[in-house]
């Protein structure tokens, strides 16, 4: 198999179902198919996505043209796109009770199945081009998620999500143009033209973090995402908190990791380091004395991912740092770090999301008092939510331990030094409200409502799991890929 | 990959959760499982042992394969480092898993109560996740995979605090988790550089594919400095010395008891292990040369920690803060360490550590065994008395003796006194102190002043605790130890590993020590004599523990006789070798790794000083078994005297300093333990006049009082002296031929001559002649003595005239012939240290018979003559030594040895008719039942054969001829006098002694007087025949003063004899003009006593109490006001403690940080939140204007840049 086949494979494999899909939805016995077909091809698309490091086509190109390839099969796209099959599959399993009520259910794993295609696209990308048709797709399908339930408040929040993902698509061009022109090449990493104004690729790294920080819900960029993450439905939420956010970290990945070398100028790297550096502490800071003020699960969890945005936005500036300090040891740890802390970040979002849903459907309410004496009702729930919260909050051996370690140890350097310590005390102070939520679950009863175990509990279940699992093997994985 | 060292220690891990899920079965056999997966890595790690005793370092192979890349490779190790740390883990979480049973039986009956509900599954999993991390973390070759352990254990002591802990534990839990949180992350900050800067965080690793284990040494990378302050500075927070400290009280009070033994004990001096391994291993250079500033903060933070502790009502905070001043000591064994030996190559660290190092492991075990038996008693309370309060308990001496004792060896091991081993910790602490900071000397002052006022207060709170809930009235605290049988079997097998590692220290630490000299080579030497010198000290010492260990129901007579047996088998085995004049000495291989051997050593002098010692406890024991006949349990009675007097022998015998100050500091705990004997603190037993106040204070003190203030001002003198030796080890190997020292006294005496070379000599002595001084109540330290007096009479009389206060007189013995020896070097340094001691000692001569004239209690005036007579000894010896010294190397030894026999001489006499008072005194006091004079009529009628004994001794104190007395004060003065012909150094001696003598003698008839002659109070009605016990001792002493006295007159011969013995050779000087003034100073001393108190029987206590004569009465009093002084420093230190715990604990710790910051960070959150008004106009402002900034920031910044 040939890298070109393997995208015409997997694109096959994703979209074929997804709009199989629409026509297995008039009734109730063929609409089960339609659950089976969704979750066979992901699981589909996951083994062809593990297979790739075990073939020749890793690290190789695929529809190379003269100069240049559209995509590029490596290591870091694998992982990235792992990242977020795993995490729609925690999605669709923890939905299969719910969103069969829907009058939309077939668009939902429809849109889903597209969505994820963008972001595959996304995470081997290496072409302006191919970024703008993918976001396209990906974030197309994601606005009509937010609003697929077709109710006031979706659609509230869905208008706010959609206008504010208009303006940052428009403020997108701007900065791919300041790319390109920089660049001279629509090929990421290629420079053809040499002689344009530093400045230029300043102001490219600028309108791309404003862009894709909208998706990630970066400070000052953020607006939008409590409101969706705390008025949404929680299952969609499951998904464009994890999955949908991969469309930003997997781009600004990219796009900021080629841009570091194709910069070639110390002040513009600076400045580039210095922004991200701010973006960095400014969301960090801004997510958790939010979330220090809430009483409110989904609230908390919904301010606390501007400050794991934050965290991301650290590796990201340790490109550029790399390249002031010319130390591309750096460049390896961030990229660890940004590969490591996306699966665990998704995976723990969508697992959270489903146990918030499953929460929310039997206590009525996310507060933080009704939470009490959980421990009691469904013990397997509550040693899952520990473990995604632990893990975000990044307690060994956990993976979101990993994740924060590499991406901190990729700023570990005499200039990084007060963002890693600015960046390691915001974690140590999260762990204010992430434990105070799992501490809320362990009280005393109150409540007189009962639970069973159900499919939500068990997809939260497996990604605790598999946040623990992969935990414990990441050094083998570490060593092993290098 | 995974092997046999790893595989048991990640079963344990793993298996821990697994008890998750084994929720459903019984507690006990979830406590069987967690015991058996918690000993698990026991059995490979017993079997590693050997091996990493033997020098090598075991190491297990990398758990991923090769070198995770950036990270490095995850193993496991086992080494002399950090065998002392796996053993504590293993036996305090073994013991703490069976213990937890019972205590978490109730808190959970108490939780549901409150509504929740426990599980054991959760609680076993959890206890054992945490202990294993632990385990695990000793043992990680890498920084890593340490951190990784570190959050292990501290997200389940999180979870435990949280669960199940008391108060407010959820606001408690947080606040732990967040602070230590804080602190391990800043480490991860530090441990993330050197990843960048080296590429691996490895602190041991294998040499490629070989067994050969080697430690990457990281002071050469670029920024080391930060690197190693960033991981030390992390650390600091979980280490909790102060300024990082305040999350501890609160975790370490509230959490579940047994969580509370793990982490108190256990799990805070991890922190500082790691800081050992950064600055032992990693970082040897940079550590030690910025290691002052942490040897400050350590020794602050013992002091904060002790006025902390001091503050505390609640037990189990108490205990919390009292591990703050714990880690004080580990940090300042750490940190000496490092001073002491900066060039010690990393890999040696591994196999030989420093002594301070070596006393920062001693101080993890000592801590973790007394801490982990406090807290499991505290626990008891809770669960079955549900008393928290210190100031509610009391009194439960008498009825939970197994839990009272216990406790004591709880305390005895925070205190650091043996027979714990937090003796050792203390004592290599203090010596590593002198050791490794005596080359600065503007360190080595302050450094050793700040030890002596944190000992003091370490002594100072756990006294005071151990008195406040064990001793006095019982205030309704009801707690019945036999319902907590099964836990205080946990207890005491802790207890008794506290022993058994005192006793061998190297089975916990393996006490390999940098550049020591063996003190023998192994052999045993042993034959009749030896077998019998060694016998001297250990006899009594048996003797006390068969009273301790033999059956309530004994017959108390019995148990004295066979307490008196092994003292009188010391002194025929003394005699018998005093006899035979030999000089034996005996060496039997005890701790060779630290260079100190069971080494006695016996001589001509020796063998006196062990005689008088032993025969004069003996008559002594004899007394008691009359005295304390009314008393019905004297096994601690019996356990105190004996050990007393083995500690005074073992001091006496001892041949190296180690032995020496095992006796010398049992001799404090002893005289602790038995002044405040009486624990119940009943008025009749107090000292002073109640309501009678001198500067507003009342001048009196409980028997409990008393006893802890001997323990503080002897202790506080002791740290002096210790640390005088360790400065004279760091000379030995400085000066020194091999660059090794050797702990044994002879290389001790002999390290003086390089201390005499050193500009800062005469510092060093005086502060090594504190503990001397504070042991013989000599100024400024008299005022211990006097409270003393709370003992029973026989105790007052052991401790005056046989054994603890002569100690001082006994180091000058030994000690000043050596200083005198090598003063040639420096005459002016020894010539003026000696003649301070002279000055003071005779002046305390005089100050402490002044005090005596104004006193009514019996015993009390017998106390200062006591402090004045010692003083004698002392002025002798050291105004012959400064006149010897500034004489220099043409300088006459005669003078010298005649001082040393003239001390002899008065040592004999006053044991002799001190005894005697002190027993005479106790039979008064036992027939009127008052501790004042003249309270009971007619006694002289009923008691003359009484009279008839006390008057001979008082005689014999007022020197008068021919009883021994005589010749004591009479060589004493003539010694000086003799020595005058050489200089007049020590005239002013001579005049404040000569003048004591005459008031010697008038307060000595006064006391006998109004004892006998004054009535004042009720008739005596009923007496006794007087227990024989009781009056033959005396009489035997008095007996044999007469006969030695008249013998000596005739011929001289008592002199001659310990001419002989003493191997000394000198001709007294007789029939001097000073000598006739004091005889007839005393005699008119005598005279105008008598005629006052005997035949006019004058009362002044009226006329004492108007206007300036009630001044010099009260001035008098109060030992010149010195008494009240210190008494009012006292409280007022109390005052401050309270108050600095107040403001700075309460108010900025936790109302700045801990409440402040969260409140604030919360009212922030709420305030920037309302940017988030849900209108899409108002995000897009933003969305715009952060555009414009950061469009905005580049422009600026492209200016700057």
């Amino acid at each position: 198999m040939t890298g070109e086949e393997f995208i015409y494979l997997i694109t096959i494999v994703l979209t074929v179902p997804s709009i199989l899909l629409l026509y297995l939805d008039r009734k109730d016995e063929e609409y089960r198919y339609s659950t089976v077909i969704t979750l066979s091809s992901l699981i589909i698309a996951l083994v062809l996505i593990i297979y790739l490091p075990f073939s020749r086509m890793i690290n190789s190109y695929a529809f190379s043209d003269n100069g240049g390839a559209l995509f590029s099969i490596d290591i870091v796209g694998v992982l990235l796109s792992i990242a977020a099959i795993i995490s729609t599959i925690i999605t669709v399993t923890g939905s299969l009770n719910e969103v069969p009520r829907w009058s939309t259910r077939s668009s939902f794993y429809s849109l889903i199945l597209l969505t994820l295609l963008g972001i595959i696209y996304i995470s081997f990308l290496n072409n302006i081009i191919v970024l703008l048709t993918s976001w396209a797709l990906s974030a197309a399908a994601s606005y009509a998620l937010v609003a697929i339930k077709k109710d006031l408040l979706s659609t509230e929040v869905s208008t706010k999500y959609l206008i504010m993902g208009i303006i940052s698509s428009s403020i997108m061009i701007y900065g791919l143009l300041f790319y390109v022109s920089y660049s001279g090449s629509l090929y990421l990493g290629q420079v053809l033209q040499l002689n344009a104004s530093p400045l230029i690729a300043v102001a490219s790294v600028v309108f791309i973090i404003t862009a894709f920080g909208f998706k990630i819900g970066s400070f000052p960029f953020q607006g939008w995402l409590p409101d969706v993450y705390i008025a949404g439905d929680r299952i969609i939420v499951s998904f464009i908190s994890g999955t949908v956010k991969l469309i930003g970290i997997a781009t600004l990945t990219r796009l900021l990791y080629n841009l570091s070398f194709v910069v070639r100028n110390v002040q513009a790297d600076t400045i580039s380091f210095l922004v991200l550096a701010l973006v960095s502490s400014l969301s960090m800071v801004f997510g958790n004395f939010t979330a220090f003020s809430r009483r409110n699960f989904a609230s908390i969890i919904a301010y606390s991912s501007i400050t794991q945005a934050g965290f991301f936005f650290i590796g990201f500036s340790s490109f550029f740092l790399a390249q002031i300090t010319n130390n591309i040891s750096l460049i390896t740890e961030a990229i660890n770090g940004i590969v490591l802390q996306s699966i665990a970040y998704t995976v723990a979002q969508a697992g959270l999301f489903i146990s918030m849903h499953y929460i929310e459907k039997h206590t009525g309410s996310l507060e933080l008092d009704m939470l009490r004496g959980l421990w009691f009702k469904s013990p397997v729930l509550v040693f899952s939510i520990s473990v995604l919260l632990l893990s975000l909050l990044g307690v060994p051996p956990l993976l979101g331990f990993w994740g924060k370690l590499y991406l901190f140890a990729s700023v570990a350097s005499p200039i990084g030094l007060w963002l890693l310590i600015l960046g390691v005390i915001n974690s140590a102070i999260s762990s204010g409200y992430y434990l105070i939520i799992m501490r809320e679950m362990f009280r005393e009863e109150k409540q007189g409502y009962k639970l069973q175990n159900t499919i939500e509990v068990y997809s939260s279940f497996i990604s605790a799991l598999i946040i623990i699992i992969l935990g414990i093997f990441t050094p083998v994985i570490i060593t092993y890929v290098g | 990959m995974i092997d046999s060292l790893s595989l048991p220690l990640l079963i344990s891990l793993i298996g821990s959760i697994f008890i998750l899920v084994l929720g459903g079965l019984r507690a006990r056999t979830l406590s069987i499982i967690s015991v058996i997966l918690l000993v698990i890595p026991l059995i490979s790690i017993l079997y590693y042992t050997p091996q990493a005793l033997s020098g090598q370092f075991v190491i297990s192979s990398s758990l991923f394969g090769n070198q995770i890349p950036y990270l490095g490779s995850f193993s496991f190790y086992l080494s002399r480092l950090n065998i002392p740390f796996v053993y504590s883990i293993l036996i305090i979480t073994t013991l703490t898993s069976l213990y937890s049973i019972r205590y978490m039986e109730k808190r959970f009956e108490e939780i549901e109560r409150e509504g929740g509900r426990g599980s054991w599954g959760v609680y076993y999993s959890m206890y054992n996740l945490f202990s294993s991390s632990m385990l695990s973390l000793v043992m990680s070759t890498n920084y890593i995979e340490l951190f990784l352990f570190l959050e292990l254990a501290l997200l389940s002591s999180f979870l435990l605090i949280a669960l199940y802990g008391y108060g407010n534990r959820r606001r408690i839990s947080l606040m732990y988790f967040v602070w230590t949180h804080i602190g391990t992350l800043i480490f991860l900050s530090g441990v993330l550089l050197l990843d960048i800067f080296y590429g691996s965080v490895n602190i041991i690793t294998l040499y490629g594919n070989t067994d050969i284990g080697i430690i990457p040494v990281y002071d050469s990378i670029p920024l080391a400095g930060l690197v190693s302050f960033l991981m030390i500075f992390g650390l600091l927070f979980k280490s909790a010395v102060f300024g990082f400290h305040i999350w501890l009280p609160y975790a370490h009070g509230e959490a579940p008891t047994p969580i509370s033994v793990l982490l108190s004990p256990n799990l805070v001096g991890l922190g500082l292990y790691v800081i050992t391994l950064i600055g032992n291993l990693s970082f040897p250079s940079i550590f030690s040369s910025n290691a002052y500033p942490l040897l400050f903060l350590a020794l602050f933070t013992i002091i904060y920690g002790g006025m902390m502790a001091l503050s505390q009502r609640d037990f189990k905070r108490f205990l919390a803060y009292s591990s703050i001043s714990q880690m004080g000591y580990m940090l300042v064994g750490i940190t000496t360490g490092a001073l002491y030996s900066p060039h010690i190559s990393p890999s040696q660290a591994l196999y030989s550590l420093p002594l301070g190092t070596l006393a920062s492991q001693f101080v993890y075990v000592s801590h973790a065994i007394g801490k982990s038996i406090l807290f499991m008693i505290a626990g008891n309370f809770i669960s079955y008395s549900g008393e928290r309060d210190i100031y509610k308990m009391g009194g439960i001496y008498s009825s939970s003796p197994l839990t009272s004792t216990l406790a004591f060896l709880g305390f005895l091991n925070l205190m650091g006194a043996p027979p714990t081993v937090g003796f050792w910790s203390d004592f290599l602490t203090i010596l590593s102190v002198g050791q490794a900071t005596f080359n600065e000397i503007s360190i080595f002052i302050p450094g050793v002043i700040m030890l002596i006022i944190g000992i003091g207060i370490t002594i100072g709170y756990t006294t005071n605790a151990f008195r406040l809930i064990f001793g006095g009235e019982n205030k309704g605290f009801k707690f019945d130890e036999r319902k907590a049988r099964e836990s205080l079997i946990y207890v005491a097998i802790i207890a008794f590993m506290g022993i058994l590692f005192f006793i061998f220290p190297s089975t916990i630490v393996p006490t390999y020590l940098f550049s020591v000299l063996p003190e023998s080579l192994g052999q045993i030497q042993l034959n009749g004599l030896s077998l019998m010198l060694i016998l001297i000290p250990l006899l009594p010492m048996v003797g006390s523990a068969v009273s301790l260990l033999s059956s309530k129901k004994l017959n108390e007579s019995i148990r004295g006789f066979i307490s008196s047996l092994t003292i009188f088998l010391s002194a025929i085995f003394s005699t018998y070798l005093l006899i035979s004049n030999e000089s034996v000495k005996t060496s039997i291989p005890w701790i060779t790794s630290l260079g100190i051997d069971f080494s006695l050593r016996i001589n001509g002098l020796v063998s006196i000083i062990a005689s008088l010692v032993s025969w004069v406890s003996f008559l002594i024991a004899l007394y008691s078994i009359g005295y304390m006949k009314e008393d019905r349990v004297l096994r601690r009675y019996w356990a105190y005297f004996t050990f007393f007097v083995g500690s005074m022998l073992l001091t006496v015998v001892a041949n190296n300093i180690a032995l020496f100050m095992i006796g010398w500091e049992g001799t404090s705990l002893a005289s602790y333990g038995l002044i405040s004997y009486w624990l119940n603190d009943r008025k009749d037993q107090w000292v002073g006049i109640e309501g009678r106040k001198v500067l507003g204070l009342e001048l009196s003190s409980s028997p409990t009082k008393s006893g802890i203030r001997a323990f503080v001002f002897t202790k506080m003198g002791d740290v002096g002296l210790v640390s005088s030796f360790g400065v004279l080890l760091y000379l030995q190997a400085h000066y020194g031929l091999i660059n090794i020292f050797s702990f044994s006294l002879d290389s001790i005496l002999s390290s003086y001559k390089f201390l005499l070379l050193n500009p800062s000599a005469l510092i060093v002595l005086i502060i090594g002649i504190l503990g001397p001084l504070a042991k013989s109540a000599q100024l400024p330290f008299t005022h211990w003595l006097l409270t003393a007096m709370t003992g029973p009479t026989p105790v007052s009389a052991l401790i005056h005239a046989a054994t603890m206060v002569n100690l001082g007189v006994i180091f000058l013995l030994y000690f000043s012939p050596s200083i005198v020896s090598y003063s040639y070097l420096n005459p002016g340094i020894t010539g003026s240290f000696f003649l301070i001691v002279a000055i003071i000692t005779s002046l305390t001569a005089f100050y402490t018979a002044t005090n005596a004239l104004a006193n009514n209690e019996i015993k009390l005036v017998l106390a200062y003559s006591t402090s004045s007579q010692i003083a004698y000894m002392m002025a002798v010896i050291a105004s012959t030594a400064a006149v010897s010294s500034f004489l220099g190397v043409n300088g006459n030894y005669v003078v010298l040895n005649a001082g040393i026999l003239a001390a002899l001489i008065q040592l004999i006499s006053h044991a002799s008719y001190k005894a005697a008072l002190f027993m005479n005194a106790g039979s008064v006091i036992h027939l009127t039942h008052s501790r004042f004079v003249g309270k009971v009529k007619n006694l002289l009628n009923v008691q003359k054969a009484l009279f008839v004994i006390m008057l001979l001794a008082g005689l014999n104190l007022a020197a008068l001829p021919p009883l021994l007395g005589y010749f004591g004060k009479e060589s004493v003065i003539g010694t000086i006098s003799y020595s005058l012909n050489f200089g007049n150094y020590s005239l002013p001696p001579l005049i404040l002694l000569v003048v004591t003598s005459g008031l010697t003698s008038f307060y000595i008839m006064r006391l006998i007087g109004k004892t006998f002659l004054y009535n004042s109070g009720e008739e005596l009605h009923e007496v006794g025949k007087g227990d024989l016990t009781m009056l033959l001792p005396p009489l035997i002493i008095v007996l044999f003063t007469l006969i030695a006295g008249t013998l000596q007159l005739i011929n001289g011969s008592i002199v001659s004899i310990l001419e002989k013995f003493a191997g000394v050779n000198v001709e007294l000087i007789e029939n001097s003009l000073p000598q006739l003034i004091t005889l007839s100073l005393a005699l008119v001393g005598v005279l105008v006593s008598i005629s006052i108190y005997f035949i006019r029987r004058v009362d002044f206590s009226n006329s004492f109490r108007k206007g300036a004569l009630k001044l010099i009465d009260d001035f008098l009093y109060s030992g010149w006001g010195l008494n009240a002084i210190l008494d009012y420093a006292g409280s007022s230190f109390g005052f401050l403690a309270n108050n600095a715990y107040k403001v700075i604990d309460l108010s900025f710790f936790d109302g700045v940080i801990n409440n402040g910051f969260p409140y604030f960070s919360r009212k922030f959150g709420a305030i920037i939140r309302r940017v988030q008004t849900g209108l899409l106009r108002d995000y897009l402002t933003i969305y715009i204007i952060g555009l414009i900034i950061l469009i905005g920031f580049i422009a600026l910044m492209s200016v700057l840049l």
